[in-house]
C-alpha cells in the first residue's frame, strides 16, 4: 500500500509556514501522497437549527488547489491528492482549468479526489443546486476528461455546453486521475462505472469490507478489472491512538487489497505542526515495520 | 508610479522553472508587481464566425494557482490579477481563492477584475452573459462582506449566503479590488467601489479625458479621487527602442497614474530569458 498523510487543516492555523513545515516533512518521511480536504464556507451552527454537519464556520480549511499551488514550489516528489473537492458546487471547467495547472506546476502530482458533499448551505452560497449534484456528478467528470485530453470540445450535456472551447495548457497527466469518496450505494456503482479509485470515507468494520466486495463486483459489471480502481483506507488517530491500533487496521485494509492508505492526525487533540509531524513520523515507522 | 510587469501568459509556455525564473528575476529586478491576465477557457477561432480575439492556442496559467506557486518562490513582489473576469466565476470561490492567495503570499494580492468579452466562456462556465454587469457591483460587495466577517447573512438580487463564512480570512480584510475596463460604466463604478483602475486604454488625449471623468464621478459621490489608484499600461514596441514606451510611461505620469505595467508579448521574444533581458533593459532606464 502507498502511504500518505492528511494535511490536518483544521488544526495547522493560517500560517504558510507550518503548511509548508507539514509537507515537507511528509515528503521527507517517505510519505508517498498529501490529502487535503476541501470547504469553500462553513455555516455558523447557532444560527442553523438542528444543524449536524462535522464542520462549522470556525473550522479553518486552506483551498486545496491554490495550496498545491504553493506547495509544488516548495515540494518534489509527493502527490497532491484532494480527499474530497466537493465538486457538484464548483464550476465543471475551472475545476478543469485549476486542477490542470496544479498538474503542470508539480510536474504531474495531481490526484483529483472528488465527491457530492453533504452542505446544503455551502451549495447555495456557491450558487449550485443541492439536489441534482448527484445527477450531475458523472456528467461533470466526462467534461473534464475531456477538457484534460483535448485542445478543443464540443460538449453538449444534460447540465453543461462547451462550444468548441478548451483550456490550455493540458495537464502533464491526459487525463487527471479521478478519485470518488463517498458510501451511498449510488456512488459505488459509479465508482465501478467510472473511477479511477475510491475514498471509502467511513471506520473499518464488517459492513465496511462488505462495501469494498460490493465495488469491486459493479467494477466487473461494468466491464472493468475490479484491480485497475484503487481503494484508500484511513486511519484516525483519534479512533486508533496506538501504534498496536495504527498496524492492525493497516492489515486490515491490506487484507481488503486497499491500493492506499492515509493517517488522520486531526481530532485528537494535538496542537501546532510539530505534534502532527510527531504522529507522522512515528506512524510511518509503525505501517513500514 | 510602482513599476510592475506585466506575466507573459502567452509566451512564457508549461514549464514551472521558467515562470519561477521569471517571477524571481522581476522582483530581483526591483518591479513591484507582477500583472495577470486571465482566461479559463479559449475558443477554436475556426469554429467561431468572425472571431476575432484571443482562442485556445494560447495559453494562460491560471492566476490563483499560480499566486500559490509564486507565494511559495518570491518573498515581496505584489500579485495582481489584470484582469479576472469576475462575472464568469462563482462569487464565493473568487473571495476564497484570494483569500487563501492571500494568506499565502504574506498579503501581496490585489484584485483587478472585469467583466470579460467572451459569451464562449461564460456558456463553458455556465454563467449568464448577458447580466454581467448587473452583478458586478453585488459580487464586489458580497467579496468584501466575506473577506472581513467570520459569518455573512447575504441576500442579493444574485446571492444568497445564510450565516456562512471563509476561513482562513485574508491578510488584508479586505483585499484591494481594482477595475478593469475603458467603458462609461466601468468609469462609474471604479469611481462607485473601486480602489483603483486599471485602464484599457492609450494614455492620449481621450485617455485623459477618461481619467478626468472617473475623478468627476468620485467628486460627485464625496470620495476623494487622489484615493483612486490608477494601473497604466505600456506595450515595449521594440526590446532594443524602449524610447516610446519610455514616452507612454511618461504620458501615463502626467495623468496621475499611481502604477505602471510593462507588457512584454506579441514581441516575438522567446521563453523567460529573453523576456526578462526586457524587463531588466527597460527598468534600468526607468525613472518612475
Amino acid at each position: 500500500m502507498k502511504i500518505g498523510a492528511i494535511l490536518p487543516q483544521t488544526e495547522i492555523g493560517a500560517d504558510p509556514g507550518a503548511v509548508r513545515e507539514f509537507a515537507q516533512a511528509a515528503e521527507d518521511l517517505g510519505y508517498e501522497h498529501l490529502i487535503a480536504f476541501d470547504h469553500v464556507l462553513g455555516v455558523d451552527a447557532s444560527r442553523h437549527p438542528g444543524f449536524s454537519g462535522p464542520y462549522n464556520h470556525t473550522h479553518m480549511f486552506h483551498e486545496p488547489f491554490v495550496t498545491f499551488g504553493y506547495l509544488a514550489g516548495l515540494t518534489k516528489s509527493i502527490e497532491m491528492v484532494t480527499g474530497i473537492l466537493i465538486l457538484g458546487q464548483r464550476q465543471t471547467a475551472l475545476v478543469a482549468k485549476q486542477a490542470a495547472e496544479v498538474d503542470v506546476l508539480t510536474g504531474g502530482r495531481l490526484r483529483l479526489g472528488i465527491g457530492v458533499g453533504w452542505n446544503a448551505a455551502e451549495c447555495e452560497a456557491m450558487g449550485e443546486n443541492f439536489r441534482t449534484r448527484g445527477r450531475r456528478c458523472a456528467e461533470q467528470i466526462e467534461l473534464m476528461r475531456a477538457l484534460w485530453t483535448n485542445d478543443v470540445v464540443n460538449f453538449e450535456g444534460k447540465y453543461h455546453r462547451v462550444t468548441h472551447a478548451g483550456i490550455n495548457p493540458l495537464p502533464v497527466q491526459r487525463p487527471i486521475p479521478v478519485w470518488i469518496g463517498g458510501y451511498a450505494e449510488a456512488v459505488l456503482r459509479r465508482i465501478g462505472q467510472i473511477a479511477d479509485g475510491w475514498f471509502p470515507l467511513f471506520g473499518l468494520d464488517a459492513g465496511a469490507l462488505e462495501s469494498v466486495a460490493r465495488v469491486r463486483e459493479y467494477t466487473r459489471e461494468a466491464g472493468r478489472d475490479p484491480a485497475s480502481v484503487g481503494v484508500e483506507g484511513r486511519v484516525r488517530l483519534s479512533e486508533s491512538p496506538n501504534p498496536d491500533d495504527w498496524q492492525r487496521v493497516a492489515n486490515i485494509w491490506a487484507e481488503a487489497e486497499a491500493s492506499h492508505l492515509s493517517i488522520n492526525t486531526m481530532n485528537a487533540g494535538l496542537t501546532g505542526p510539530d505534534q502532527h509531524i510527531d504522529v507522522i513520523r512515528r506512524f510511518k515507522e509503525a505501517v513500514s515495520a | 508610479m510602482r513599476l510592475g510587469a506585466i506575466f507573459p501568459q502567452k509566451e512564457i509556455g508549461a514549464d514551472p522553472a521558467a515562470v519561477r525564473d521569471y517571477a524571481q528575476a522581476a522582483e530581483d529586478l526591483g518591479y513591484a508587481h507582477l500583472l495577470v491576465y486571465d482566461h479559463v477557457l479559449g475558443a477554436d477561432a475556426s469554429r467561431h464566425e468572425g472571431w476575432n480575439g484571443l482562442s485556445h492556442i494560447d495559453m494562460f496559467h491560471e492566476p490563483f494557482v499560480l499566486f500559490g506557486f509564486l507565494g511559495a518562490v518570491t518573498k515581496k513582489i505584489e500579485m495582481a490579477t489584470g484582469i479576472l473576469i469576475l462575472g464568469q466565476r462563482q462569487t464565493a470561490l473568487v473571495a476564497k481563492q484570494a483569500a487563501q492567495a492571500d494568506m499565502m503570499t504574506g498579503g501581496r494580492v490585489r484584485l483587478g477584475i472585469g467583466i470579460g468579452w467572451n459569451a464562449v466562456e461564460y456558456e463553458a462556465l455556465g454563467e449568464d452573459f448577458n447580466d454581467r454587469a448587473r452583478r458586478f457591483t453585488e459580487q464586489v460587495e458580497l467579496m468584501r462582506a466575506l473577506w472581513t466577517n467570520d459569518v455573512v447573512n447575504f441576500e442579493g438580487k444574485y446571492h444568497r449566503v445564510t450565516h456562512a463564512g471563509i476561513n482562513p480570512l485574508p491578510v488584508q480584510r479586505p483585499i484591494p479590488v481594482w477595475l478593469g475596463g475603458y467603458s462609461d460604466q466601468v468609469l462609474r463604478r471604479t469611481a462607485r467601489i473601486g480602489d483603483g483602475l486599471i485602464p484599457q486604454f492609450a494614455p492620449d488625449d481621450a485617455g485623459r479625458e477618461r481619467i478626468a471623468r472617473m475623478q468627476e464621478y468620485a467628486v460627485e459621490i464625496g470620495r476623494d479621487p487622489t484615493s483612486i489608484g490608477i494601473d497604466g499600461f505600456v506595450y515595449l514596441t521594440d526590446p532594443l527602442n524602449t524610447e516610446q514606451a519610455h514616452k507612454e510611461a511618461q504620458a501615463w505620469a502626467d495623468l496621475g497614474a499611481t502604477h505602471l505595467s510593462l507588457n512584454t508579448m506579441n514581441l516575438g521574444l522567446q521563453g523567460p530569458d529573453q523576456h526578462i533581458e526586457a524587463i531588466r533593459r527597460f527598468k534600468e532606464e526607468y525613472s518612475g
